[in-house]
């Protein structure tokens, strides 16, 4: 076989050179495309236009002939979160004899703002939608007000003139930080014998904590950021060193951000997780830097703790890694729109404008507890 | 003075070890500014972490440095690897397969679809990057329909060694993944320089009509490669499956997997346009990303954010195709 290379090593430079020119064009050609695909790539959308229709499972396509047809615009399939969030919806429209049509905007308020004008054209009797962005949706529930639709918001308000939403179910993130920081707080003042509802005892309360942070754009990051600070801060807990780290509601970014920083600051007692993806790498990486987890009453061990209540979390906080998650309840606020749509559809007022789901803290003991009634167990598929 | 007068003579550093060697320095230097500001930069924890966290990347840049030598470019491996993983991690948890058949599938799936990939590039003249565009956004797809968006965790114990499993060298414990990693890069090294195949992968990149002529087997070629930096992408799933202990539907939408693999590669001294380069410069390339990943978190502040690791992706990339366009222009071989 050496032969036919020898020839080629007396090839003169100048074609080498030309060669070269030839396939330069193709690499330059790539770099914006693939600049392109990262970044559509990075908002994990599977590059599906307006017409991403999904059909509802076969449980909801049980209504008779008759029933109204309720339009629903997600957000995105990206976090299990959103999955319960659809599963309840589902169940709710199969209990209310009603058929849903479902569309996935893959987080871009464009393709949300399309799939309600489609919703709209095909004669939805009302419209449930889970925001892409509370500003941007502004647009779609104004077209569906004109065409007279009643317009029914999950997880996200839409705030703006003239958008009139009929009936919006939350879960009020703000609580929901303040409630896990709050019990990383009575952990830390156990550790330590003082007093979590002394402000003075608080005072002296001397550690390093991280604020592992989600997605710095998203609103439900920043209100948790604020729960977060609304019990650790300069005035309440002077001596606390925050270090602030970026996970990107990101198990493996999470990881990778977590364990130098722990290589860094070994005094660190507490990592306050925006998300449960966050809380397991952060649970990784704290196995690979202090090699195994110690016991739950070991004076060394970093407390961990998350919010979401997403099944691998709740698996981990069941073998008593993660401490706690704050749990929302997804498929019970899919539950509840729909049984508002109903009522609306039959001529009524909903309850309340704004109904506000329930969240819970979610340590060892509830998590054994309430096995089987938790979101996380009642997800289908999966595990 | 005479016109005849020897010009002086400057020690010939061979060009193509220039940017590798510009390319250590700056790794020195670096390492040099991060433990001044950070004692405990250099530390054995800090070695081990680095070898466990960026050993999948640097599998993936090493299956990327003979694809970029040929001159082509693979924009799947990101997002193959995530597929992979879940090809494996499904078979083996929700259809109950045994492991070891379940890992052989994995390999099965990853070697057809890179030799699918060479094939439509070799034959079919498909410009590769848009090629292995659509392998990425489907490799995606098909991870979503697999997972349904959930995480496959409990996997069995086989499929965790190559990632999970580490040895002890004195206090420090340091993972499997290091020895492998080193091998495979010294292997890759060897079969580069010594072997009829590797010539061939540099004569097909700089210039494959006269490789062709030469009688050279180019089509074969390009399609191996595909098939090697698929085979890599199993690697590395296997690899990021012990590290996380699960399947995670996100992995592959963390860091762009694929443009740290190609800034990797690029910054190391192989050419984007195929025929120049070698997985020693990648190696470098490997340990100047991972040290700056690792070690930006380790400053505090706001250098552990998403933005400093981007910008640091970015002047990689940049730095190294700059590099490659001044060798092209003004240093001919």
């Amino acid at each position: 076989m050496k032969p036919f290379f020898q020839p080629f090593l007396s090839l003169r430079p100048s074609r080498i050179r030309l060669a070269a020119r030839t396939s330069w064009t193709t690499a330059t050609l790539a770099l914006p495309v693939v600049a392109a695909s990262l970044l559509s790539g990075c908002g994990g959308s599977s590059s599906a236009p307006a017409g991403n229709v999904v059909p509802p499972a076969t449980s909801s396509t049980t209504a008779s002939a008759s029933a109204e047809k309720v339009g629903v615009a997600l957000a995105s399939m990206n976090h299990n979160f959103f999955i319960g969030m659809r599963q309840g919806v589902e169940e709710g429209l199969a209990a209310e004899g009603l058929s849903g049509e479902f569309l996935v905007a893959d987080d871009s308020a464009s393709s949300q703002q399309q799939q309600v004008d489609q919703l709209i054209q095909k004669g939805v009797t009302a419209i449930i939608m889970v925001p892409v962005d509370a500003d941007q949706a502004v647009n779609p529930v104004k077209a569906a007000n004109s065409a007279n639709i009643p317009v029914f918001s999950i997880d996200r308000r839409v705030t703006g003139q003239g958008a009139r939403v009929t009936c919006t179910v939350e879960t009020d993130n703000v609580a929901m930080g303040e409630m896990a920081a709050r019990h990383g707080l009575k952990l830390l003042c156990e550790r330590h014998g003082l007093d979590p509802e002394k402000p003075e005892d608080l005072k002296k309360l001397k550690t390093t904590v991280v604020h592992l942070w989600g997605l710095e754009a998203a609103s439900s990051a920043r209100d948790r950021a604020t729960g977060f600070e609304n019990v650790f801060g300069s005035d309440a807990t002077p001596n606390v060193k925050v270090l602030k780290a970026v996970g990107n509601f990101n198990a493996k970014t999470s990881q990778e951000v977590i364990a130098p920083l722990l290589t860094a600051n070994p005094e660190i007692e507490l990592i306050y997780c925006h998300n449960d993806d966050n809380a397991i790498g952060a649970l990784n990486a704290v196995t690979d830097v202090k090699k195994g987890r110690e016991k739950a009453d070991d004076p060394k061990r970093v407390f961990i703790v998350g919010i979401d209540g997403n099944r691998a979390a709740i698996e981990e906080v069941r073998k008593g890694n993660i401490e706690a998650t704050v749990s929302q309840e997804p498929i019970d606020m899919g539950r509840e729109t729909v049984k508002q749509v109903k009522q609306v559809l039959d001529g009524k007022q909903p309850e309340q404008p704004y109904i506000a789901i329930r969240h819970h803290l979610v340590t060892k003991k509830e998590a054994d507890e309430k096995k089987g009634e938790l979101w996380a167990d009642l997800l289908k598929g999966g595990n | 003075m005479s016109s005849h007068a020897p010009s002086v003579k400057l020690p010939r550093i061979p060009v193509t070890w220039a940017t590798q060697i510009g390319i250590f320095v700056i790794i020195v230097l670096l390492a040099f500014l991060f433990s001044r500001i950070q004692p405990r930069f250099f530390s054995p924890t800090t070695v081990a972490l680095i070898f466990k966290y960026y050993s999948p990347v640097a599998v993936l840049a090493l299956g990327m440095t003979f694809v970029i030598l040929t001159g082509g470019i693979d924009l799947s491996v990101g997002y193959l690897m995530m597929f992979l993983m879940f090809v494996m991690a499904y078979l083996a948890r929700r259809m109950g397969w045994d492991p070891g058949l379940a890992m052989l599938a994995g390999l099965g799936t990853a070697v057809l679809t890179g030799a699918a990939v060479g094939a439509g590039v070799a034959m079919a003249r498909i410009p590769p990057f848009i090629l292995t565009l659509a392998v990425m956004v489907s490799a995606y797809g098909a991870t979503l329909l697999l997972s349904n968006n959930q995480s496959i965790t409990d996997l069995p114990e086989p499929m965790l060694w190559l990632g999970g499993a580490e040895f002890s060298l004195g206090q420090q414990s340091f993972p499997v993944m290091a020895p492998v990693v080193v091998g495979l890069f010294a292997f890759a090294a060897l079969v580069l320089r010594r072997t009829p195949y590797g010539r061939y992968i540099y004569a097909l990149g700089s210039n494959r009509e006269a490789a062709r002529l030469n009688g050279i087997p180019i089509r074969a070629i390009e399609i191996s490669v595909y098939a090697l930096s698929a085979f890599c992408c199993w690697l590395a799933a296997l690899m990021q499956l012990g590290i996380n202990r699960t399947a995670d539907p996100k992995v592959a939408l963390s860091d762009s997997l694929e443009l740290n693999a190609i800034a990797m590669v690029v910054i190391g001294g192989t050419s984007l346009v195929g025929g120049r380069g070698g997985v020693g410069g990648t190696a470098l390339g490997v340990v100047l990303l991972s040290m700056l990943f690792n070690g930006l978190p380790m400053l505090g502040g706001q250098f552990g954010d998403t933005s400093w690791r981007k910008l640091v992706q970015g002047g990689v990339i940049f730095l190294g195709a700059a590099i490659d366009a001044v060798q092209r222009k003004y240093w001919r071989h």
